[in-house]
């Protein structure tokens, strides 16, 4: 704590310093600059001593800064910037979102699915005795997506709620030959048709930002398989053994394709941040 | 119970509805809308029927540029509804587009920003296009209190803050204390009335005719409020009144200048009322704080230069001066289940 409160210190003295030097440079003495920018002497002294616990207030130091910089014709975006570190404003200013036009069917998941769930427990309730079968029918359906039917496997994503039990199940069916040609989408075995290991159970992520982002991708086992902020137009292909968890900071930027398919990462962004789980 | 309920399922709003500009603000989102507050209306001339074509960005393209059957309308003027009807259909399309179709989607709550000079008569009328463009419960907070709370001014406690908002139609100054407007003024000049002086300006001096959009284009390029040490020139195509026929002008910096000077005046003189009228404790934190200014007239070159020389006080320009009065808004939607006492009485 105390090497963070030095660090915020020399940062304040050195942009303080910065500023002097920019006038000595330009032959200006402080009651000139006091004269111009209106601001009394004492206010300009505590700038360059970069004591800004003594002027009004964060949002008066970084405007006191700015004017300054500007008049000094220096690059005043960037140093009010790395005010910043020292004069943390309550809230950074917000940019333009944009606004998730989640298509309909992702949207009205999660409502069909909870009218699902009051159906099937108001049949509980109201026949005990034809509820058994009831929950005996819906099993084939969650299991769906290891049949190699090119649809299921492309609602997977979206629908990762409902079919969240079915990962467990391609590890038991591995040890039997000819199972996993089955459970593995299409892509995944005609890229890599010589290597024999990426079959079995691995899934393929493919990761493009168009801006500056931080990503966490982790995989069964709890590799990090990416843990870094990514440049803009950084790109990553990665491989692991799914379920994936995958963390991604500004990800309206972020495209991002599992086996091939790909997420729509709309329906998942909270704030900026969008997590879900690939299986 | 049933208005906490529905306040989780609904999005609520703050809206900036500037002259020039809309801005939205979701809660928990940010800012999720910028545009031109500018309809383009078509109207089918054999049936007589009506109908919107575009909104936004998309029309405002069309400004100045329009068939018969195409009307572009800028709905607000002078910080306030000057076309009821297209003021409501606006803010439907404009609702519309940030909120996602949801099942259960109640109609949101919404704060709008209303300028502090604007009547009664014009504040329902505001208060009303909002509800019938779909809101369940409008708040309205007066302009100067949003872009104080923008620029991240300490509105709340018992120091005297200034703040100059420039924006399309209006320019609003007012002194805050403990949460509250303690003065405000509001002249109705703002970018546009830059725009028209610039335009006379040059039908006067050259006897040539331009367009809104090149008089917004040669403020933005080479419009300044303060001498300044370089003289720029801009190259103008225009119709000259006299023969009748398109040419392109050269007009320098200066000229520029001398065209705002009577514009910009009226908001010194607001801005030196404003300061008379403050109480003596308040314009002392002032003196030592000096005045923040938003809105986009703020971005014109050098405008805090002539009011500093102008007022003797210090004047800075609050960061992202454009969005402050929307952000401030959206703050204040933040504290709504809390507060009230920051929201304008509403007749």
């Amino acid at each position: 704590m105390e090497a963070d409160n030095q660090q915020q210190d020399s940062t304040a003295v050195a942009i303080g310093q910065e500023l002097r030097a920019a006038r000595e440079g330009k032959g200006l003495s402080i009651g000139e600059v006091a004269d111009r920018l209106k601001l009394s002497v004492k206010q300009l002294n505590a700038i360059e001593r970069g004591d800004f616990a003594s002027l009004p207030g964060a949002t008066f130091a970084r405007g006191f800064v700015r004017s300054y910089a500007r008049y000094m014709e220096m690059n005043a975006d960037a140093l009010v910037a790395r005010l910043d570190q020292c004069v943390p404003l309550d809230t950074p200013p917000a940019a333009l979102v944009p606004v998730n036009e989640a298509p309909a069917k992702a949207s009205l998941a999660l409502p069909l699915s909870l009218g699902a769930l009051l159906v099937i427990a108001g049949g509980w309730f109201l026949l005990p005795g034809a509820a058994e079968p009831e929950v005996q029918s819906s099993v084939p359906l969650a299991l769906v997506p290891t049949v190699a039917d090119p649809d299921a496997s492309a609602l997977q994503p979206t629908t990762s709620d409902v079919v969240a039990v079915t990962p467990p199940l391609v590890p038991a069916s591995a040890p039997q030959p000819a199972a996993p040609a089955v459970t593995v989408p299409l892509a995944v075995a005609a890229s890599a048709p010589s290597a024999a290991a990426p079959v079995a159970g691995q899934g393929r992520i493919e990761l493009r930002v168009r801006q500056e982002a931080w990503v966490s991708i982790t995989d069964a086992d709890g590799k990090k398989l990416v843990y870094a902020t990514l440049a803009a137009n950084d790109s990553r292909q990665l491989q692991g053994r799914p379920p994936f968890r995958v963390v991604i900071g500004n990800a309206a930027n972020a495209e991002l394709a599992y086996n091939g398919q790909p997420i729509d990462l709309g329906s998942k962004i909270r704030g900026t941040t969008a997590k879900l789980e690939l299986n | 119970m049933l208005r906490s309920l529905t306040g989780y399922f609904s999005n609520d709003l703050a809206i900036d509805l500037g002259t020039a500009n809309t801005l939205i603000y979701m809660r928990n989102k940010g800012i999720v809308l910028d545009e031109p507050s500018v309809v383009a209306i078509h109207n089918d001339i054999p049936s007589n029927k009506k109908s919107i074509l575009a909104v936004g960005l998309e029309a405002k393209k069309m400004l100045g540029r329009t068939p018969g059957s195409i009307q572009a309308i800028r709905p607000m003027k002078d910080g306030v509804i000057a076309d009821f009807t297209v003021t409501e259909q606006m803010l439907k399309q404009f609702i519309k587009k940030v909120t996602p179709n949801r099942f259960f989607a109640a109609s949101p709550r919404i704060v709008i920003c209303v300028p502090c000079g604007s009547t009664q008569v014009e504040r329902r009328a505001i208060k009303d296009s909002a509800l019938a463009a779909g809101a369940r419960r409008v708040e309205l907070i007066e302009e100067t209190m949003a872009a104080a709370i923008g620029a991240g001014l300490p509105v709340e406690e018992p120091t005297g803050s200034m703040v100059v908002d420039i924006g399309g139609g209006t320019t609003e100054v007012g002194v805050i204390s403990l949460g509250g407007v303690v003065y405000s003024n509001s002249v109705r000049v703002g970018g546009d009335k830059f725009d028209e002086a610039i335009i006379n300006y040059i039908r006067r001096n050259y006897g040539m005719l331009i367009g809104e959009a090149t008089a917004e284009e040669i403020k933005k390029t080479i419009g300044s409020a303060f001498p300044g040490a370089e003289v720029k020139e801009m190259e103008v195509k225009g119709r000259n009144l006299a023969e009748g026929i398109p040419r392109a002008f050269t007009v320098s910096s200066n000229e520029i200048l001398e065209a705002l000077t009577e514009p910009l005046n009226q908001i010194v003189s607001a801005v030196k009322i404003t300061l008379e009228q403050t109480p003596p404790e308040l314009g002392a934190d002032i003196a030592d704080k000096g005045m923040v200014l938003t809105g986009g007239g703020a971005l014109l070159k050098d405008i805090d230069r002539l009011l500093a020389e102008e007022t003797g006080l210090p004047v800075f320009i609050a960061e992202e001066p454009l969005t402050c009065v929307v952000r401030g808004s959206g703050k204040s939607l933040e504290k709504m289940d809390k507060v009230g006492t920051i929201f304008t009485s509403v007749p």
